[in-house]
């Protein structure tokens, strides 16, 4: 079975994310900071009339911080719900066979496993295919469990 | 018709029937006034046919054999072979409860459950008993009494006939009137309009009376507005008004691109001013999107009768549960609230309705001896004021205690010093946690109070009070929004940002000056004209770091539950109509915002969830010094 993916970049490392998430990928747009909210929550962003959180990819997944000018946001749409993300550098689209995905080891690039769905090698280079569901509803099931 | 293609035709069904057996309830409730409305019988027939039709092509068998038993009964009345009893309405009203659950179920699994067996014996019971009933068809009699000479205590007297006579049918009207009878002196005759089974059941009370010198029957012919009695909302008198249904998604979805088209045009008037030979055809545009606005969001707006209309069958068991008569009166049923908050408004009216029959109407010997009428009334009335729909439930019951709350709640420490006045105190009853009741009964006093009913309200950005009078009842107000979807708002500068205050929490506005806010112990306050005013910074709530305030600042009183604290911002912006955009993703994080708004610019605004903002900080109690 053949998937395709959006691969992009932060600071070294290449991501993939599969495309049937993926609505688009925007210049930066201007945010308006959303007070008391984890410090992953860059802001909310006017998408077309829409009201989208965008969230610090970096920062939700670990990752060192450094601003990079040409930072763009990919819009995704998990679910009923549409998040934007930062990203460095969005490089490509990429088709995969499910058997050139691997299981993902336990920790890559120092990101927590639970954020990713497997692991494949694309111009010579890992490729890191995150698992959007997870990133997204990891949290808020935390969240919940916490204003219980 | 293939079944495959019928589970495409469930909703519609679902949807058809739950207004079958809703008209059925109303008229239920009609008929248990009127025995003898035929109009109302015919109605409840059709209802009841078209559920039994509708069952069975959908091949659900066993509900189409119990629309078809309660059809049959209908039958007999029809032809007047057994006449309208308590028995046969309380087996009606099983077969509701019966179908409505079936729909529920089927809603949610799209498969029919067995019925219920127990509720099945229930139903036949009745319509045994129904079946018993005096074959006679049911009448409306008009009984003219003379009392005799001898007779001493004659109104006293006439109560006992007309209780006697409610016994084999229903008291439609009387003159004088049942509840004026103890506080007259003197009586001649006494005139009432009964629906009975059957003449002969009328003879056999009056022929046996004691006292009576004499009386007349006469059968009533049909005639309209008989019953004095209090009615369930009318249905709206034309029903040909031809309509489509259509999934409110799409309704939310057109919403959203209406706001979208408004907030394009704003922005579109702001760039007219370097095109001034545009500006008619933008002023064209602004009139067209207006009008546009205007409808989607009529479309959105649904008559409060959808609510209403399940509250007669409910105060009816509540009032029977607890013994006690009430008259229930609606008004103001067509008054029409935004859909997202006829939802949720439900469950409050409910509570505030059991609250009346429960505790705010007394039993019939307490409310005969202060000389009120044996049968209390409750009242649920809404309507319109501006932006605003306002909806009542008013009762004549006992009123509040308000000696008793006073006393609970100096206990509970909601005030001290100075005793607050009456309005004040009543209001206390909305305090979390309070209850003066030492007893809990089946229907309320379980735990869930008023709090919760006013928390729910204020959610829907309304507020709730109680005017009470002692021995003349309470009245429950709600105010509520129009809408949710645009509010009114006030924005206002906070360091580079701009946030909107909900104008619904916002008593006044003043300028401030640093200098004039001072500490008490550890909390900052203002003195509003000669009273103690707590107050915190807005980007102390919003957690701003490096924030310094202007030399000249705004205050916003607002109001926090029962109390006033006021918020300081860096400047007031403007006060304008928001179209309130709720975020994609992760409300759970925006916990501090009720939503955001697009301004003209495309800028994205918060709006500020004043209750869940204030809510995080230790305002302390300031005590009047």
């Amino acid at each position: 079975m053949l998937n395709q993916y959006v691969v992009f970049q932060l600071e070294d490392e290449l991501y993939g994310v599969n495309i049937l998430q993926v609505r688009g990928i925007e210049k930066m747009l201007p945010l308006t900071r959303v007070p008391n909210a984890p410090p992953f929550v860059k802001g909310v962003c006017n998408l077309r009339g829409s009201v989208i959180p965008v969230i610090d990819l970096k920062k939700k997944l670990g990752l060192p911080q450094k601003e990079d000018p040409n930072a763009k946001i990919i819009v995704v749409n998990v679910g009923k719900h549409t998040v934007g993300m930062t990203i460095d550098e969005a490089a490509d689209v990429v088709t995969l066979d499910a058997s050139e995905v691997e299981p993902s080891p336990s920790l890559v690039a120092g990101i927590d496993a639970e954020y990713i769905s497997g692991v494949a090698k694309v111009y010579n280079r890992l490729l890191i295919i995150l698992d959007m569901e997870r990133i997204l509803t990891a949290d808020q099931i935390n969240l919940l469990n916490e204003l219980r | 018709m293939e079944s495959m293609d019928l589970k495409t035709y469930l909703p519609v069904f679902i949807e058809e029937s739950k207004d079958n057996i809703q008209q059925m309830s109303e008229n239920l409730l009609r008929l248990e006034e009127d025995y003898g409305d035929a109009e109302v019988i015919d109605e409840i027939f059709r209802a009841i046919h078209t559920i039994k039709g509708m069952s069975a092509t959908m091949g659900y068998t066993q509900l189409s054999n119990l629309a078809h038993q309660a059809e049959n009964l209908l039958d007999e009345v029809r032809h007047g072979r057994i006449a309208v009893s308590p028995a046969m309405i309380n087996g009606f009203f099983k077969v509701i409860d019966e179908i409505e659950e079936q729909l529920s179920v089927l809603g949610q699994t799209g498969e029919p459950k067995a019925l219920d067996n127990r509720r099945l014996e229930e139903i036949k019971a009745h319509f045994a008993e129904a079946r018993r009933a005096d074959a006679g068809a049911a009448g409306k009699y008009r009984v003219e009494i003379v009392f005799s000479k001898d007779c001493l205590l004659r109104p006293a007297r006439a109560l006992v006939v007309l209780n006697q006579l409610a016994g084999v049918g229903n008291i439609l009207h009387s003159d004088p009137p049942q509840d004026k009878l103890p506080s007259l002196d003197n009586l001649d005759k006494l005139v009432c309009h009964i629906a009975a089974a059957s003449p002969q059941q009328v003879h056999d009370v009056l022929a046996g009376g004691v006292e009576i010198d004499s009386y007349t029957l006469e059968e009533l012919r049909e005639e309209a507005g008989q019953t004095s009695a209090a009615k369930p909302a009318e249905p709206q008198v034309n029903r040909n008004i031809s309509t489509v249904r259509v999934d409110t998604e799409k309704l939310d979805h057109l919403l959203n691109l209406v706001s979208e088209l408004v907030i394009n045009k704003t922005s579109l008037q702001e760039a007219v001013a370097s095109f001034p030979s545009l500006a008619d055809d933008v002023e064209h545009l602004h009139r067209l999107t207006s009008e546009l606005q205007n409808i989607v969001m009529n479309m959105r707006m649904i008559p409060l009768e959808t609510v209403f209309n399940r509250f007669p069958r409910m105060i009816r068991d509540t009032a029977k549960a607890l013994n006690k008569s009430v008259h229930f009166e609606i008004v103001g049923a067509d008054t029409e609230l935004d859909r997202t908050i006829i939802e949720d408004i439900a469950d409050p009216l409910l509570h505030l309705l059991r609250n009346a029959v429960d505790h705010g109407i007394e039993p019939v010997a307490i409310r005969t001896s202060l000389g009120k009428p044996a049968a209390g009334k409750i009242v649920l009335r809404a309507y319109q004021t501006g932006n605003q729909v306002v909806i009542e439930v008013e009762d004549d019951g006992a009123g509040l205690d308000l000696d008793k709350i006073k006393a609970k709640a100096r206990e509970m420490g909601l005030w001290q010093g100075q005793e607050p006045d009456d309005a004040e105190a009543a209001n206390f009853i909305f305090a979390p946690g309070f209850t003066t009741s030492d007893r809990v009964t089946d229907l309320s006093g379980r735990g869930v109070g008023l709090d919760v009913v006013k928390k729910s309200i204020e959610a829907l950005g309304g507020n709730i009070e109680v005017i009470s009078n002692k021995n003349a009842g309470s009245t429950f107000r709600i105010s509520l929004p129009l809408t949710l979807a645009i509010i009114q708002g006030l924005s206002v500068k906070c360091g580079d940002e701009i946030y909107v205050i909900p104008l619904s929490y916002i008593q006044e506005t003043e300028i401030i000056y640093p200098d004039s806010i001072q500490m008490l112990g550890q909390q900052q306050i203002y003195m509003l004209r000669g009273q103690v005013l707590p107050v915190v910074f807005l980007a102390d709530l919003l957690g701003f770091r490096d924030y310094v305030p202007p030399q000249e600042m705004s205050l916003v009183v607002v109001h926090f539950g029962e109390r006033l604290i006021g918020i300081i911002v860096d400047d007031l912006l403007s006060q304008q109509d928001i179209v309130i955009k709720n975020v994609s993703w992760g409300q759970g994080y925006f916990s501090s915002f009720l939503g955001s708004t697009i301004l003209g610019n495309g800028r994205i605004v918060l709006i500020l969830d004043i209750n869940n903002l204030l809510a995080g900080v230790k305002v302390r109690e300031v005590k009047h010094a």
